[in-house]
């Protein structure tokens, strides 16, 4: 076997081993391709679940600020504002809190605030009653105030919402 | 002698003609494979820092807020005296370079910066007090990486009036 003959079988060989470079690098690239078509969703949600924790947390804290906001205002005024009334808080020119009629919309463009103010409902024991219906089946307490406060907004087209209420009681004579 | 260099030489172009090209292609897709990859994990890498930040920006926001609020809200005597300086009992907080301390103790970290810290007096009367304080704060070394919150608090009442 001469030089070149010698060389021509080993680059055959070489050639035959060779052969399944593409098929690596395609099954390289799909693997690649797979990992990466997982990691990118996640990273996806991850960044969405951020943006949305940040409007939950904004949301609470406009939250706060209407029940704080109407704890000042009922705790100083007592017969300020009608029950059964919608209301949102809102500053005087003299700054002080207010409550203003209607709920408030496209609070820093995304949010409506509402607060809604009820007499408790209590039966002959003083006891807490039916405080979700509209209709009372005991006695409205004058001297009890349900205060609920509601913030909604939109996120991605899904409707969100948070409330919170507060029980406040006349301690005043 | 020449017509056998030829032979070789056509074996040889047959056989290794694709050597070139798969190594061409290996090289491409190794670049692209790395170009991907590396900004892949740069993207990870930055998002890493940015998301401590924040997060370390965010506690300092938590606990900012917990400490007012039950400090204002369970308060006694509660007195503000123009930005920046609130006391409520024996308790003084106070802005002073970049940090909010609380009877000269920081109550904010080292790489947080706060660049504003302001308190209003919304109060419907002289007894409760309703404050509404805003906090300016941003990473030391990320100035990016900023937040500004209010938080709104109200003295509670308690005690009866007779």
């Amino acid at each position: 076997m001469n030089k070149n003959n010698k060389w021509a079988m080993a680059l055959s060989e070489s050639d035959e081993s060779n052969g399944y470079i593409i098929l690596e690098a395609i099954l390289a690239i799909v693997v690649f391709a797979m990992v990466v078509l997982s990691v990118v969703p996640m990273i996806s949600f991850l960044l969405r679940r951020t943006a949305q924790s940040r409007f939950e947390s904004r949301a609470a804290a406009l939250l706060q600020e209407g029940m704080e906001a109407s704890y000042n205002i009922f705790m100083s005024n007592w017969d300020a504002y009608q029950v059964d009334g919608t209301y949102h808080p809102g500053k005087s020119v003299t700054n002080k809190w207010v409550l203003f009629s209607g709920e408030q919309q496209n609070l820093e463009t995304l949010f409506t605030r509402s607060i809604t103010i009820k007499k408790a409902c209590r039966n002959n024991n003083g006891q807490l009653i039916n405080n979700q219906e509209a209709v009372c089946i005991g006695i409205r307490d004058s001297d009890s105030r349900f205060i609920t406060t509601s913030i909604n907004w939109e996120e991605q087209g899904k409707p969100k919402s948070l409330e919170a209420k507060i029980l406040l009681t006349n301690l005043n004579e | 002698m020449n017509k056998r260099t030829a032979i070789a030489l056509s074996d040889r172009r047959e056989s290794k003609g694709f050597t070139l090209i798969e190594l061409l292609l290996g090289v491409t897709i190794s670049v692209m494979i790395f170009l991907a990859a590396g900004s892949v994990i740069a993207l990870l890498f930055r998002t890493d820092i940015k998301s401590k930040n924040i997060e370390s920006l965010e506690q300092t926001k938590n606990n900012l807020s917990a400490e007012l609020t039950t400090s204002v809200r369970w308060g006694e005597l509660i007195t503000t005296t123009g930005a920046g300086e609130l006391i409520v009992d024996s308790s003084r907080y106070i802005l002073l370079n970049g940090k909010i301390l609380k009877n000269n103790e920081p109550l904010t970290s080292d790489d947080i910066t706060i660049t504003r810290f302001e308190i209003k007096d919304f109060s419907n009367s002289t007894k409760l007090k309703s404050l509404e304080i805003r906090i300016d704060m941003q990473n030391k070394n990320f100035t990016s990486v900023k937040d500004t919150f209010n938080i709104v608090v109200s003295q509670r009442q308690r005690e009866f009036d007779k």
